[in-house]
């Protein structure tokens, strides 16, 4: 590999604000050989790094329909455009992870913005035999509940420092594991779950606060409110109310979202 | 700030963000719900590679710590249990090595018992169990100065304690803790064939391998013995009983008060009688023949060995010091 490549990428990983001593200076000079058109280069890039590449695509949709993307992308390193975009900040298996997510993500919003959002109404036909089940409330309640929680939950949600938001959004809504989100905001995982608790707390302090004066709940209608919601979240989404810059639609969340805020409210 | 680009997201998630552009980072993805989906789609592929394995610091403290523990206790144990220390074990190979010298069963058996104080080479005589578990066990403390001289080898007589081994090794100057001789019953056959061999044996000549009696045991007096005449001799007319567990050769006596009185004798003997009628064996350090001994009351006694030198006691024989 030319030293003049190397040192190319290096200036340009430098001009990015990337930390010399910390690059990853092997997937650097790895990706440099590949952008090169080197064939040991080429042939070690296949061999460690285009499975990663598939395998998660795998993992983000088990149906293979990343696949696609998997490809397009490979076709980008083999024409070695994609490989200037590399700057040894990460490892070249993250970097091809974060740019296969990335594609990922964009494709997955675009088709949303054409799917129709949920018939709220669904969520209203209920037969008799349901009333009495959430939490003691009855159906005629329950809307009214819901939608008093949500409103809380929303403003709770918004008046929180970003960085618990943030806390919240990567454990709660993006199911990244306590490591994960602690490593994201610089904490370990012990003091992620404890900001989390707190996190918790307060926001239940904050919703019977709001339900108590806005919503002019006694203590015993906020209990039943309480305990409905958590048996059932209903429409709430908290990945979306976590974003307070989004417009809030109102959508099933999936139950794996339903239990954890179950567990944890 | 704009969404995340794949390089800076990888670069998050990878640690390759520092100061003003992390806070920046976190800040935008708080309130962003693009990124925050690239988060999650990030999180959902973490398992296409293998986890970063943590490197553990070398614990190099633990390779001076572990001695260091292990000595502490050590130490611990030894000023915890000072009693303990010198007494010499038992070991299995000490009791075979007393069956094996095994005499034949006595023709008269008398109720006296003697104590044989010998070095390990030469096999005590055994010992009737029923007569060593009824002497009482005492571990004496005996501080001496002088370096163990050669000497012949007399057995002391004192009710039998629980076996013990030889002693260890003294130095000159050292000061020492008498250990538990070993308790040896005799007829009167076997004493009377050790009592001739006691002045020229070589048995507790080593000075390493001295071995001490029990502290104050008390010796019935068993009435007029052979000896008896020695004793009134050595400690006036009044002194008709001798200790019974001396088998060799008395040699001096000193009676400071009407009920006082100590002799020694061969071999490191020394005996001592407070009430004029029951003696108690006091321990000395070295198994060296005695040839006097000045006392000045029960607890204070100057005894001068057969090579000239002189051990003072002031505490009953507890300890000795080279004068």
């Amino acid at each position: 590999m030319p030293r003049e490549r190397f040192a190319e990428a290096l200036e340009r990983s430098a001009e990015r604000g990337a930390d010399v001593r910390a690059l990853h200076l092997e997937d650097l000079a790895l990706a440099c050989g590949c952008a090169a058109g080197e064939e040991a280069a080429w042939e070690h890039f296949i061999r460690e790094h285009r499975p990663t590449l598939y395998r998660a695509a795998d993992a983000l949709d088990p149906s293979g329909s990343a696949r696609d993307l998997a490809d397009g992308i490979y076709g980008e390193l083999f024409e070695r455009s994609l490989f200037r975009y590399f700057h040894g900040r990460s490892s070249l298996s993250t970097w091809l992870r974060a740019v296969l997510a990335q594609r990922h993500v964009d494709r997955l919003r675009a088709t949303r913005r054409l799917e129709p959002l949920p018939d709220d109404e669904s969520n209203a036909a209920v037969g008799p035999a349901e009333a009495g089940r959430h939490g003691g409330a009855s159906e005629a309640e329950r809307p009214r509940y819901v939608a008093l929680v949500r409103s809380a939950l929303q403003g709770a949600v918004a008046n929180l420092p970003p960085r618990d938001r943030l806390r919240l959004a990567c454990y709660y809504a993006q199911e990244l594991t306590l490591a994960e989100t602690g490593r994201l905001l610089g904490e370990h995982e012990a003091t992620c779950s404890r900001h989390l608790a707190r996190t918790r707390k307060a926001l239940r302090a904050d919703i019977e606060r709001v339900l108590r004066t806005e919503g002019r709940l006694t203590e015993a209608e906020i209990a039943q409110c309480v305990a409905s919601v958590t048996e059932d979240a209903g429409p709430l989404d908290l990945r979306e109310l976590l974003n307070a810059d989004e417009p809030v639609a109102v959508r099933k969340k999936s139950a794996a979202d339903r239990s954890r805020l179950r567990e944890r409210a | 700030m704009n969404c995340l680009d794949a390089e800076t997201l990888a670069a998050w998630f990878d640690g390759g963000l520092k100061g003003a552009a992390l806070e920046d980072v976190r800040a935008h993805v708080a309130a962003c719900d693009r990124c925050q989906m690239l988060l999650g789609a990030m999180g959902r592929t973490r398992a296409v590679v293998p986890a970063p394995v943590q490197e553990r610091a070398p614990r190099r403290w633990l390779a001076w710590a572990i001695p260091l523990t292990a000595a502490a206790t050590a130490i611990a144990v030894w000023v915890a249990i000072p009693e303990q220390r010198n007494v010499p074990v038992v070991t299995p190979a000490t009791a075979p090595e007393e069956k094996r010298e095994a005499p034949p069963p006595p023709a008269a058996p008398q109720p006296e018992t003697r104590q044989e104080t010998t070095a390990p080479a030469v096999p005590p005589p055994p010992v009737p169990r029923a007569q060593r578990n009824a002497a009482p066990l005492t571990t004496p403390s005996v501080r001496a100065a002088a370096p163990a001289a050669p000497a012949p080898t007399a057995p002391s007589q004192a009710p039998p304690p629980a076996a013990a081994p030889p002693p260890a090794e003294r130095s000159a100057s050292a000061t020492f803790r008498a250990p538990l001789p070993e308790a040896r019953v005799l007829d009167q056959q076997q004493r009377a064939a050790a009592a001739p061999a006691a002045p020229g044996d070589a048995r507790g000549n080593d000075a390493g391998a001295s071995t001490q009696a029990p502290l104050a045991e008390t010796i019935t007096v068993t009435g007029e013995t052979p000896q008896g005449a020695l004793i009134a001799t050595l400690c006036g007319p009044r002194w008709r009983s001798a200790p019974s567990d001396v088998t060799g050769a008395l040699t001096a006596g000193s009676s400071p008060s009407p009920n006082v009185c100590w002799v020694v004798g061969a071999g490191g003997a020394v005996r001592r009688s407070t009430n004029g009628q029951t003696w108690q064996r006091v321990p000395f350090p070295e198994m060296t023949d005695l040839s006097g001994v000045q006392a000045s009351d029960a607890r204070s006694a100057t005894v001068t060995t057969a090579d000239g030198r002189s051990f003072r006691t002031s505490d009953g024989g507890m300890t000795w010091e080279r004068q």
